[in-house]
């Protein structure tokens, strides 16, 4: 595994319990030294099919993200979490119970799960107060109003949400899984379908719902999202963790891959006679209008290139990675912990 | 509002769209369409056995285990299919509420249908020159088998993809047809229980005799029929309770 020191933001927690800060964590960078949420040597199979493979981590106040490409074992681990799922091995903690044994810890959890899964006859008012009644909570027209301008949802708030785009099926479910003020939020691929906009609606709100010191774990196959969101993160790859902690510490890990690079240029002649000089540099091609540069350390060239372009007077109108598909570096990380 | 009743109010809000509306409204109405199509060649002395035929016939063992098994298989069905069932079981609400609440939800929507197809066979039947007393008999049995089938079917489609398709099956096949040929069975079909809580309850001038041909060996009274309902409902609700809970939520 890829060891990093945990960093988890140090707002206190909502039930009085205080985030862990660098000095006081666990060497375990996928445990939190007091934990809200506590997942211990969990696995699930389907048939032959191994989804989760003994996932022990914890998380405390604050965001954690959980990444890892499509198919990797995220949403079955986010299922188990939440209950929905029963684990094969291993047990989970929220609060201290075992929400499968004890259904009133769901008072305190709000769920936003990945699939397309709303009632679509229902509109976001109804689907809100609907989630409030289930969960034996304030349905009063004010509860279910607050829940509803937290997403931003209010002038669509009364159309059916068969109506919505995805992004606004996404906002309305983020709706309803608030309204109970959950201390601990499970997210998974909240941010799928979204646009712009609305993504930095939804993120602006994880950060807020972070800072009132709620437990919030947000899944995703997209890293640059997740960093948007948060430093800590747990990264998963064929049911398994991969890498835990410090985002930055695992984008550090990530740039001593090789990787291929497409850099457009004005003149690209130039720019690749000047990477001649960068040890990082494995190989460079020639494409219509610009490189395919092969680099070992992917930081180092993207310091290198700034510095070529003013010295040379060549303008880089493109830097792309073109093989770095999440899974590939999860696959990477994964093999240095093996 | 309880979640109980929240749970219910949703549900039947689920199987009542338009399209279902429409659909069930009209099946619900051919057995008085039959009758008025009939009774233009009958003499009106026949009309007591027409009625009798035609309630046994499309009413309660088409009309009524149709809409109820197809409306029941849904309840919490769809709710799998369309994978919102986690919207109802992650919610400190015990499983035993979700169940009983689908189940009510199903019988009281199916059974809706039922009040309006016996209110449309007694109206019809009124205007034939028979009397308006049938409907109340009608009603009661058409309510229980109601009760029956949304017990059953919720459970099946809780556990079956296609628990519409085993309910057809059981419908046309079992109960149209094994039964029919095996009489010795009719006290597993569950439309021939509620109509003999019918048949129980029917007015004495009514003939009642053009129905106990497909009833079979066994005619429960009313009491006998109340008591299978619930207790077929006890049990069904009672197992769906332990399969939400020892199964995966999706």
């Amino acid at each position: 595994m890829v060891t990093t020191q945990v960093h988890v933001p140090a707002a206190a927690g909502r039930d009085g319990t205080t985030a862990p800060t660098g000095s006081t964590a666990p060497r375990d960078p996928s445990r939190v030294a007091q934990p809200t949420v506590a997942v211990h040597g969990v696995s699930k199979w389907f048939g032959t099919k191994v989804a989760v493979s003994d996932v022990t981590c914890s998380f405390g106040p604050g965001i954690t993200g959980v990444l890892g490409p499509n198919g990797a074992g995220k949403t079955t681990l986010l299922r188990i979490i939440t209950g929905m799922l029963r684990p094969s091995e291993g047990s989970v903690s929220i609060f201290g119970s075992d929400p499968r044994k004890d259904p009133s810890v769901y008072r305190r959890i709000g769920f936003v799960p990945e699939d397309d899964a709303v009632y679509g006859h229902l509109s976001t008012r109804e689907l809100v107060r609907y989630a409030a009644q289930l969960s034996r909570c304030d349905a009063s027209d004010q509860a279910v109003n607050a829940a509803i301008a937290r997403v931003n949802m209010q002038a669509a708030a009364d159309r059916p949400i068969a109506q919505y785009s995805k992004g606004m099926r996404q906002r309305a479910k983020v709706a309803a899984a608030l309204v109970n003020n959950p201390d601990f939020l499970v997210l998974d691929e909240p941010l799928n379908g979204a646009d712009p906009a609305q993504r930095a609606v939804l993120i602006g709100l994880f950060h807020d719902l972070a800072a009132e010191g709620r437990t919030v774990i947000v899944s995703s196959h997209v890293l640059a999202e997740v960093e948007r969101m948060t430093d800590r993160v747990i990264t998963i790859l064929d049911g398994k963790v991969a890498a835990a902690g410090n985002i930055r510490a695992i984008r550090a890990a990530m740039s001593h891959i090789p990787h291929k690079v497409r850099i457009d240029a004005d003149d690209p002649r130039v720019i690749a006679k000047a990477l001649l000089d960068v040890p990082a540099i494995i190989g460079i091609h020639f494409l219509d209008g610009g490189l395919e540069v092969e680099t070992s350390n992917l930081a180092a060239l993207g310091t290198a290139l700034p510095a070529i372009s003013v010295e040379h007077s060549v303008r880089v109108t493109r830097f792309e990675p073109v093989d770095v598909s999440l899974e590939s570096v999860f696959r990477h990380l994964l093999s240095i912990r093996r | 509002m309880t979640p109980f009743l929240a749970i219910v109010g949703v549900t039947a809000r689920q199987l009542t769209g338009r399209s279902r509306l429409i659909g069930f409204g009209l099946l619900s109405l051919v057995p008085a369409l039959l009758l008025m199509v009939t009774a233009r060649s009958a003499l009106p002395a026949a009309l007591d056995l027409e009625l009798g035929v035609l309630l046994v016939v499309p009413f309660f063992s088409l009309v009524i285990p149709i809409t109820s098994l197809i409306l029941a298989s849904s309840a919490l069905g769809d709710e799998r299919r369309d994978k919102t069932l986690s919207f109802l079981v992650l919610r400190p609400i015990r499983h035993l509420e979700i169940a009983a609440a689908k189940t009510v939800a199903s019988a009281l929507v199916s059974s809706g249908f039922a009040v309006f197809g016996a209110l449309a066979l007694s109206v019809t039947w009124l205007a034939l020159g028979g009397t308006i007393d049938v409907f109340l008999p009608i009603v009661m049995g058409a309510t229980l088998a109601c009760v029956m089938y949304s017990a059953v079917f919720v459970l099946l489609g809780n556990v079956l993809a296609r628990a519409t398709l085993v309910g057809l099956i059981y419908v046309l096949l079992f109960e149209a047809s094994i039964v029919g040929g095996f009489s010795r069975l009719a006290g597993a079909s569950l439309w021939r229980i509620g109509l003999g809580a019918t048949v129980d309850t029917l007015p004495t001038h009514f003939p009642a005799r053009a129905l106990l041909g497909p009833l079979g060996d066994w005619i429960p009274s009313l009491g006998s029929a109340v008591i299978v309902a619930c207790t077929i409902a006890v049990l069904t609700i009672s197992m769906c309770t332990l399969l939400l809970k020892r199964t995966d939520a999706i």
